[in-house]
């Protein structure tokens, strides 16, 4: 079996705000003898800075590239933002005459990309290079009770031309399956495409939380015990400001909503609380954790 | 035989454009002449996502996917590009509304003419940022990066977190991705606030706040 290795880009939100995310990803990474390396320069993937300035995301994409690409091994990424920004930087430096003006001021640090270096997301290593039919075969909690529905993440499928045909983005169904794997029962819903707003929310609060509403008001008519995404920006806006958006709208939502490696870790048998941090998440998924004692 | 003044808006509803585009500024009628003819090709000559731009056809699938235009209706990518194709300059430039983008990339999954609203949104907020309109979410992102090279500090309540649950300490090289912002001159850009000074939140990011607060920077109105 190929040996798989990855450099583990973290992202700004992830160690900070979600790291019961981190650390639910790095159990599962041993599980299945993932290995991870961690680099300490690594920065910001630059989603944001494009918006000031096109050529600071792709300066600050090209810096992580170019760093992964030090230790000759391509990027495990956790949040659909920072696949993006990174992979769509390394489309865009396929051009040579790009990456030669990015690497000009690459080398006042002392680094260069030379276009090497491949970005995929945990979820999507999960699934091509484990397969789900593996992950069902390891799978030993029992979790048919459990309803729960996949959140993409857009960045995880848009823009199509980037991911070489990963999953379709009008129909997606890699989440669906890696979910399936785990024995948990999946409930289909209308709004599956939406945008959960984490990038407007800077920006406009109330907009952010009307769009996020949106989708919890859709899952909560479905009954769904939990959502299951792989998206620290997602969780932010659909676990972290869960309680504000039931304020603002005045709907008692209170879904729990885990990050897919925490499911999987249910699944495969890890401690709920020390291997996968459930007890972090927003909202308290307290029923999930008394059904699993 | 005398005429009375002639008082369209006593005749109608008054068109109120700035409502589509600042609440705060007056409204004035847009004069052709004032009209920036060429904004359109300064916008499709700043990057090849745009070149697209003039092949429009002002169907509006944008819009009718976009998230935002959905829960708020005067933020509308179709109107947007169109205010650019009529070299609207100053009032797309200075629109609140070119911030509010959620970066779903639905406009341009779907547009029939492969424009890619989503990159040339980016470029006019580029064009807004270098004339002082970025808003203090994103100007205080860039000092934060400045410092650490992440967008949050890196102390506070969650370095305890981490540590109780055995992650390694994060560690990164501010002064790399300071040096980088400076070479495409966001070292300045931070010192512009779109913003006044007085109404700034600067318990953005704090991780010590509540998420909400802290994350959240303002919001609209």
């Amino acid at each position: 079996m190929k040996r798989m290795r990855y450099v583990l880009f973290l992202g700004c939100t992830t160690p900070i705000k979600v790291p019961q995310y981190e650390l639910s990803a790095r159990w599962i990474a041993r599980r299945l003898g993932i290995e991870l390396l961690d680099l300490e320069d690594m920065a910001c993937c630059g989603s944001n800075q494009i918006n000031l300035s096109l050529d600071a995301g792709l300066l600050l994409a090209g810096m992580n590239l170019a760093l992964a690409e030090t230790q000759g091994m391509d990027i495990i990424t956790l949040c659909s933002g920072c696949t993006g920004a990174l992979t769509e930087a390394r489309e865009e430096l396929k051009n040579e005459e790009v990456r030669d003006r990015i690497n000009r001021k690459l080398s006042s640090i002392g680094l260069t990309y030379q276009g090497k270096c491949r970005v995929r997301h945990f979820s999507r290593v999960l699934y091509e290079d484990i397969g789900p039919d593996s992950l069902r075969a390891q799978v030993i909690r029992d979790l048919s009770k459990l309803k729960t529905s996949p959140h993409y993440g857009c960045h995880y499928l848009k823009p199509k031309a980037v991911y070489e045909g990963f999953d379709e983005p009008d129909n997606p169904k890699t989440l669906h399956q890696l979910i399936l794997a785990t024995g948990a029962s999946l409930v289909e819903y209308e709004t599956l495409l939406l945008c959960c707003g984490g990038k407007t929310f800077p920006n406009s609060q109330d907009i952010a939380f009307s769009l996020a509403g949106i989708k919890l008001e859709n899952l909560l008519n479905k009954g769904v015990d939990f959502i299951t995404l792989h998206c620290n920006t997602c969780y932010v806006m659909y676990g972290l400001n869960q309680p504000h958006i039931a304020k603002k709208i005045g709907r008692p939502y209170n879904i729990p909503v885990l990050l897919y490696p925490q499911l999987l870790g249910l699944a495969l048998g890890a401690d709920p609380v020390a291997d996968l941090g459930l007890h972090l998440n927003i909202p308290f998924p307290g029923k999930l954790l008394e059904t699993l004692r | 035989m005398s005429h009375e003044p002639h008082k369209p808006h006593e005749m109608h509803e008054p068109y109120k454009p700035h409502e589509m585009l600042n609440h705060h500024e007056p409204y004035e009628p847009i004069r052709v002449l004032q009209l920036d003819r060429n904004f359109r090709f300064e916008v499709a000559a700043t990057h090849p996502s745009a070149q697209e731009l003039n092949a429009c056809f002002t169907c509006g699938t944008c819009s009718a996917g976009c998230p935002i235009h959905r829960v708020y209706p005067e933020y509308d990518p179709l109107k947007m590009l169109r205010m650019v194709h009529l070299g609207m300059r100053r009032e797309v430039l200075s629109s609140e509304y070119i911030w509010y983008c959620a970066t779903c990339h639905t406009c341009e999954h779907r547009c029939p003419q492969k424009v890619k609203f989503f990159d040339i949104l980016n470029i006019l907020k580029n064009l807004a940022a270098k004339e002082g309109y970025t808003p203090y979410a994103w100007t205080n992102q860039v000092r934060q990066l400045r410092q650490t090279g992440l967008v949050f500090p890196t102390e506070g309540a969650w370095v305890k977190i981490r540590a109780e649950l055995s992650l390694r300490p994060l560690k990164c090289n501010g002064k790399n991705v300071a040096r980088l912002l400076e070479l495409v001159g966001l070292d300045q850009i931070d010192q512009i606030d779109r913003h006044d000074q007085n109404n700034q939140h600067d318990q953005i990011n704090r991780p010590d706040q509540p998420d909400h607060e802290a994350n959240s920077g303002r919001g609209r109105s």
